[in-house]
Order: structure tokens, then sequence, then C-alpha cells
């Protein structure tokens, strides 16, 4: 059910510096024109959606080059957004058309870099507070599309439905994807901690 | 491990790493991408993207191949000609060698085939247009001469068919002695030619009425370049267009 599907804690969404998501007045406003708020809704948004690159195995370089394409789509396409309450859904909507829009543009191989071997600059590593050694090589044993919904689920906070109404997608089927995902990065995680021996 | 006891959930890790890869972004930075998207949005840049640029040029390349090669066939009077011969003309024009006159002279001989006798000679006469000796060649008159015969109803005859066969025939002839450039073969084709112009008048006036067979086997003509007909060869020695 949709209304259970918001229920499930989401740290992130509460520990960000400017607000996220934006809330439907200040969201209203950006489509209007208001250069503030919008200026306000993308410095807030680019720092996740490095993040979410960065978890679908860009470097960090990539991450940030392809965060700041998509924010210049969502300037771009705000004004077409027809439901201000809808906004966090479009925005990830386009977070992952950019991502898959690269990948067409590049070989998929060169663009997915392990996230566990040295494919990001070296001071990548010494920025990130943790080493999150064993997450990493768990996400590396998951696709890139597991990846994506994982994030998108469990990190964003996305619920079923607008998984999958962005990608025209049934959110039955985003359910079971997500099942398996799951199953597939927690057998992962297991393998990468000992804990399944 | 058993499948069915719980594990480690890496879910509050991946959190974890999701907020860490957030603070890898200062602030001022995010900032900064905000006021570039911005700034974008403002000055759009055109982003020049080659395959698009490259299949339209190929869809135009293969479209335009395709047309003059259906247009190729086509004779005067079709509805494609006018293409074909706007195509023949952009060929003239980039110097790719285009062969007009002989193209002409097959056109005028499948209109002959057709029975399109005063279509044939027209063609003809473009082919032979501005060579030296062929110009007053008589082909006006005769295309004149088998328009009026050609009225609806009228047969044409096998005479009228031979001599304008030998018209287009001679017509290649003196492009023929156009391209190799000898002033004494021209003069002596278009001489020919003008010859036989004047036959295609005579003939076309004087054809026999419809319903009567001809008689290939009547005595010649005096025009040693015309073979016998049925209307005889008298009436194409008094020649001249009357």
């Amino acid at each position: 059910m949709p209304g259970q599907s918001r229920q499930r804690p989401n740290p992130v969404r509460s520990a960000t510096a400017f607000g996220w998501p934006p809330g439907f007045l200040e969201v209203e406003r950006a489509a209007h024109g208001d250069r503030t708020a919008l200026h306000e809704i993308l410095a807030a948004g680019y720092p996740k959606l490095a993040s979410f690159y960065r978890g679908l195995g860009l470097t960090r370089s990539d991450a940030e080059d392809l965060a700041a394409d998509a924010c210049e789509a969502i300037v771009g396409g705000l004004g077409r957004l027809r439901d201000p309450a809808a906004f966090e859904a479009w925005f990830w909507a386009i977070a992952r058309n950019r991502f898959r829009g690269m990948l067409r543009r590049r070989r998929h191989d060169s663009v997915i870099e392990p996230m566990t071997v040295p494919g990001e600059l070296p001071g990548d590593r010494l920025e990130t507070a943790e080493d999150h050694s064993e997450i990493r090589r768990a996400l590396d044993q998951v696709s890139p599309r597991d990846r994506e919904l994982l994030w998108l689920r469990e990190v964003v906070g996305l619920s079923y439905d607008e998984i999958a109404n962005r990608q025209g997608a049934a959110a039955g089927a985003v359910r079971v994807s997500l099942h398996r995902a799951r199953r597939r990065l927690e057998r992962a995680y297991r393998e990468v901690t000992g804990s399944d021996s | 491990m058993n499948p069915g006891m719980p594990g480690p959930e890496p879910y509050e890790e991946l959190r974890r790493l999701a907020r860490s890869y957030e603070q890898d972004v200062p602030a001022a930075s995010a900032r900064r991408a905000a006021a570039a998207a911005l700034m974008a949005a403002k000055h759009p840049r055109r982003r020049f993207r080659l395959a698009p640029v490259f299949a339209s040029f190929l869809t135009i390349i293969a479209g335009n191949a395709g047309l003059a090669l259906a247009a190729d066939p086509a004779l005067p009077g079709d509805l494609f000609y006018p293409i074909d011969r706007f195509y023949e003309r952009v060929v003239e024009l980039t110097g790719l060698g285009a062969d007009v006159r002989t193209e002409r002279i097959a056109e005028a001989a499948a209109l002959h085939a057709k029975g399109q006798l005063a279509l044939a000679v027209a063609t003809a006469g473009e082919a032979v247009a501005g060579l030296a000796g062929a110009e007053n060649a008589g082909l006006t008159d005769a295309v004149a001469a088998l328009n009026a015969d050609a009225a609806p109803g009228q047969a044409l005859t096998a005479a009228l068919h031979e001599e304008t066969n030998q018209l287009v025939d001679l017509a290649a002839k003196v492009v023929e002695a156009a391209k190799t450039g000898d002033p004494g073969d021209a003069s002596e084709a278009a001489a020919e030619l003008r010859k036989q112009a004047a036959d295609v008048v005579i003939a076309a006036q004087d054809k026999e009425p419809p319903g009567q067979t001809t008689d290939p086997g009547s005595p010649g003509t005096n025009n040693p370049g015309t073979p016998p007909t049925d209307r005889g060869s008298g009436q194409s020695a008094s020649g001249g267009n009357q």
C-alpha cells in the first residue's frame, strides 16, 4: 500500500542543511520563476544527486558533472511540473534519466567502476568521513539497476508508486524487483561482512 | 548460514554512505552548481550533436538518390520527367559528366517506340539543339506537322513511324559526330538530318487514310537515308514543307 510504504524511517531526508525535500510552496514559487527559491532547491538537491550518482558507481568527478547536468534539466523542466506535490518523484526521475542517458552515450563498462578498487581520485577516500568499505563492496556485487532501486527506496525513501509511476511500470513490478534487489544486496553484504560463514 | 536466519541489514550502512557522499560536497560547491544551472538555463548552450546531423544528411542523400533513380526512366510527358530533368541539371552543374544529348536521344527513341512521334522528334531536336550545322534542321516543322497529324482518331502509318525512326537515328548521328569533333562529319550528319526532317513533314502531310495497309516492299525513296515506304519517293524528292 502506498501509505505504508512511506513509514520507513529515512534519516538522510532529515539530515540535510537546506531542508529536503522542498516544501510545496517553495516548489511552486520556483516553478513560477522565483530564482531564489529555485536556487535553494538546487543547492539542496545537488549534493543528493552527486551522492546518488556515486552510489550508482560513478567516480566523484563524473557524479558531480552529471549532478550539474541534472540541475540544468531541472531548471529547464520545472515550469512544466504540473503538481508541485510530486516534485520529489519528478526530481529523481530526472536524475535517473540523466544517468541512463549518460550510460547510453558512453560505453556502460567505462562508466560504472568498482567502488572498492581505485576508480576515484586519491582524495575521494580521504574526504569520506568513514570508509564504508563493506557496503561499498556489497554494492559492487549488485547490478546498477538494483543499486538504483535500492537507493531510491532505502536512501531517498520514495514509495513504490513514486518509483513506478515515473518509469511507467506497475508498483507491483517495482515491489518484486526491489525484493529481489534486497535479497541480492543482503546476501552480498553477509558475504563481505563474513556473517554468513 | 541458514538462509532463514536474519542477517545484518545493509540499509543503515547504505544511508550512512549516502550521507558521507553528500557531506563530500561542500555547501559552497552546491551553491555554485545551483547558480551555474540557473545561468545555463538563462543562456542555454547550443549542443551540437553530430549523430542527428549525420543521420539527416544521410536521409537527404538517400531520399534524393532514390527519387533520382525512380525518375530516371521517365520520358517527356511523364509525371516524374521534370524531376529527372532537375537531377540531370544538378549532375550537369556539379560537373559529374552528365551526357545530356545522349540521354535526349535515348528518350526520343523510347518515345518513338511508344508511338509518340511528335514528342520523339521534339526530344531529338533538343538533343541536337545548339550543335554546329544542326540549326534550322527543320525539326520544328516536323513536330508541327506531326502534331497536326496526330489528331484524335487518326492512325499513324508505318511509313511515318519509319521516317521518324530514321530522324531519331540521324539525330543520334549528329550528336555522335559532334562528340568526335570532326566538323566534316558533323555538317554531313546535320544535312542528312535536315533532309529527313523534310521527309517526316511530307510523310505526315500525305499520310494514307486510317485502315489502309502499308506495303513495305514498295519502291524506294530518292532520299538514300530513307528506306522504302508506302508513300513512294517522289513526294520526298519534291521536298519542302508544304
